[in-house]
């Protein structure tokens, strides 16, 4: 192993376990005053967080914060965060670190948590007890024994609360004490143990107004009229609001590449090195930078509905129509930011806890009309259907639109009987009680997957932009080209195309398609821009008024014309299918951490969008 | 013909009514999607109170009885029978 997980490098592990919502990432973020990066763990598909502590007695540790789960050695499938937290464990025992487990319990679930911690026991690693949510469970006057409890259990228990600065020194104190391996099996039962040190004050009116208050507002939020409607609005809001910052940043980011470009052409001339950097490299870093801000608003969008517990309850009403999909109330979040933009979306299905529904979302997501689309789509419309009417542009604008969604309801429902068959988990969804977001903790979520993206699908981002460039600004090495021919038509790309051209004649697609299809593999709204340069003009993507013009005056050598109305009906039932866009490539191969899948969804649109094309072109020519 | 008998006045999670407390009285899931449950807090003895359904034979939204509350699919609630407290 050439890059050493930090894990490794420390003979001690402690990791935090607990049930979901138990307060776990609170607790974490406490320990490790905020610092995190993703540890490298082969073979574990779920990120799990983790930093280096210094503890008071000086020694250094690893904290780990292993997935919400509810059992250590009741693992159903190894992808399941049950699963993970297990390997972890396991590995790092294999490593022969030290592992410690903090079981973190929240302070008014008491008798629930004790069951796992039975299990942690009978598990002889050693193992310390954090209740937090003191202040909560104060507040809805429950009073917990916590030394009775240490007493029954044989093993540490603190009793803090994370939203409280000590906290951080009590629990590493504990940690600096030698490891305490559970030496017996609690003699109570865990239910008769968590009544005996759990004390309700007589007046509980705090915690009925609290209960009655998150019933209160399930009576409206989950209303069977009202409640859909709220939910359907506030997905609406958290949509609206990654779609509107993606124009003005994409805006932004154009404006100062602009600059940049400028700049370099200015200093090194329009020579090939230039060109690389100008064109290849600053264009692939726009494309990076163009997401972040996206990105960020959607999670925290998205850790404020989780944080709030309200995405629980939106899942709970939707999951009966997903159901029918073969997905589950979890995926509506991400499939309705696909819409927005696949890349935010498919980091964002990590909401879905069963691993084989989670993976069928990430397939499909691709499928559905993002924002990148809209304009592709419209350029497409203006570049052959200019002469046509408004009302057929608009017609076959918005059966694109739906086109998507409808493929996506599809491939969903093909790919729960084939390749992501069955359910690991019966679903079952946390209904916490509503809480308000803790904002540090939302921010330092945004920040860690904004620098998670910059590394993981930055990376991936520039070297295809970079790639692409050579394909289409690098001449043909031996290519034999007429000396007339421009530099796009001695290009690898442009010899590419013409040697496939046979294969995409029955969509339609001559050579000069082909190279625009290359060029837009990046991204799909490259490919205005490309055919233009194809057809000798500038910035056909500001204006594709004169492409429009040039491309249906084409003729082929016996005259005909090259383009008509079935060719672009064909390239745009391809453009509704194929995934033409590495970002979105590069976010699959993030979340699934692994190049199978990314393959296989480049492979299956790209199949799929061939034969649709194809398709199209001939049922158009029988009735043209 | 008892163990039909048996069944005929056996209930399930998902015939409850809303409002209504039930105890959990078998889970007939296979043994380790069962211990899951369990971990979770759905075991055979646990108390569990259902609050409401969501619309269209959506999910069932249950209260347990040692604290917390869970959605849980109605067909997963056909595989869990119950009797009276």
């Amino acid at each position: 192993m050439t890059a050493h997980a930090v894990g490794a490098d420390h003979k001690r592990v402690v990791a935090l376990v607990g049930r979901p919502n138990a307060g776990k990432s609170s607790l974490y973020n406490v320990l490790t005053l905020g610092d995190a990066h993703v540890g490298n763990y082969p073979g574990i598909t779920v990120d799990v967080m983790e930093a280096e502590v210094t503890l008071p007695s000086g020694s250094k540790v690893t904290i780990a914060d292993l997935p919400g789960l509810y059992s250590l050695t009741s693992v159903v499938d190894k992808d399941t965060d049950e699963g993970v937290a297990r390997k972890f464990v396991d590995d790092a025992k294999k490593r022969g670190q030290v592992v410690e487990i903090v079981q973190v319990v929240d302070a008014t679930q008491l008798s629930m948590s004790l069951r796992m911690t039975e299990e942690l026991i009978g598990l002889g690693v050693p193992l310390v007890v954090v209740i937090t949510q003191k202040d909560v469970a104060d507040s809805h006057g429950i009073a917990l024994d916590a030394a009775a409890l240490e007493k029954e259990l044989g093993v540490p228990v603190l009793y803090v609360s994370a939203r409280e600065a000590r906290t951080r020194g009590v629990v590493l104190e504990a940690l600096a004490k030698e490891a305490i391996s559970p030496s017996k099996k609690p003699e109570m039962a865990m239910t008769a143990l968590a009544k005996k040190v759990t004390s309700v004050r007589a007046d509980v009116r705090d915690a009925e107004r609290r209960r009655t208050w998150t019933s209160r507002a399930d009576a409206v939020l989950l209303h069977p009229a009202i409640g859909p409607f709220v939910f359907l609005s506030i997905m609406a809001l958290t949509f609206a609001a990654v779609f509107l910052v993606a124009d003005p940043a994409t805006a932004a980011m154009d404006f100062v590449l602009e600059k940049a470009r400028g700049f370099i052409v200015q200093h090194t001339g329009h020579g090939l090195v230039a060109s690389f950097f100008a064109d290849g490299l600053l264009g692939g870093a726009g494309t990076v930078l163009a997401f972040m801000p996206q990105i960020v608003i959607l999670t925290i969008a998205m850790e404020v509905l989780e944080a709030s517990g309200y995405l629980a309850r939106g899942a709970f009403l939707v999951d009966r129509l997903l159901r029918l999909l073969g997905l589950s109330g979890r995926s509506f979040l991400p499939l309705l930011m696909a819409h927005a933009c696949a890349v935010p979306a498919i980091a964002s299905t990590r909401v879905i806890r069963d691993p084989k529904e989670r993976l069928t979302t990430i397939l499909v997501l691709p499928l559905m009309t993002c924002s990148a689309r809209i304009p592709t789509y419209g350029l497409v419309l203006a570049a052959f259907f200019g002469h046509k009417s408004a009302l057929f542009r608009a017609s076959i604008f918005v059966f694109l639109y739906f086109a998507g969604v409808l493929m996506g309801l599809v491939a969903s429902l093909v790919l729960r009987r084939t390749a992501t068959r069955g359910r690991s988990l019966p679903l079952v969804l946390e209904m916490p009680a509503y809480r308000i977001p803790q904002p540090r903790l939302v921010l330092s979520k945004a920040k860690k997957a904004a620098t998670r993206f910059l590394r993981d699908v930055g990376t991936t981002i520039l070297a295809v932009s970079a790639v692409l460039w050579v394909l289409l600004t690098v001449p043909m090495p031996g290519g034999h080209d007429v000396v007339t021919a421009t530099p796009m038509e001695k290009s690898i790309a442009a010899h590419v195309g013409r040697a496939i051209e046979p294969i995409t004649q029955p969509a339609g697609f001559d050579w000069r398609i082909d190279v625009g299809l290359i060029g837009s593999f990046g991204a799909r709204e490259v490919m205005v821009g490309t055919m233009g340069v194809i057809f000798g003009l500038e910035k056909a993507e500001d204006n594709p008024g004169p492409l429009a013009q040039r491309m249906r005056d084409a003729k082929n050598p016996d005259g005909t014309n090259v383009y008509g109305t079935r060719n672009a009906l064909a390239l745009l039932a391809f453009f509704v299918i194929a995934c033409q866009c590495m970002s979105t490539v590069a976010a699959i191969k993030r979340e699934t951490k692994s190049w199978r899948w990314p393959a296989f969804v480049l492979a299956y649109t790209y199949a799929l969008a061939y034969v649709a094309a194809v398709v199209t072109y001939n049922v158009a020519g029988l009735f043209s | 013909m008892a163990a039909s008998d048996q069944r005929a006045r056996t209930r399930l999670l998902a015939d409850v009514a809303p409002g209504e407390t039930v105890r959990i009285r078998e889970v007939e899931l296979p043994a380790e999607t069962a211990a899951w449950l369990a971990a979770v807090g759905l075991s055979p003895g646990e108390d569990v109170t259902l609050l409401r359904r969501a619309i269209l034979g959506g999910p069932l939204h249950l209260r347990l009885a040692r604290g917390g509350e869970l959605a849980v699919a109605r067909d997963l609630a056909t595989r869990i029978t119950i009797e009276d407290v």
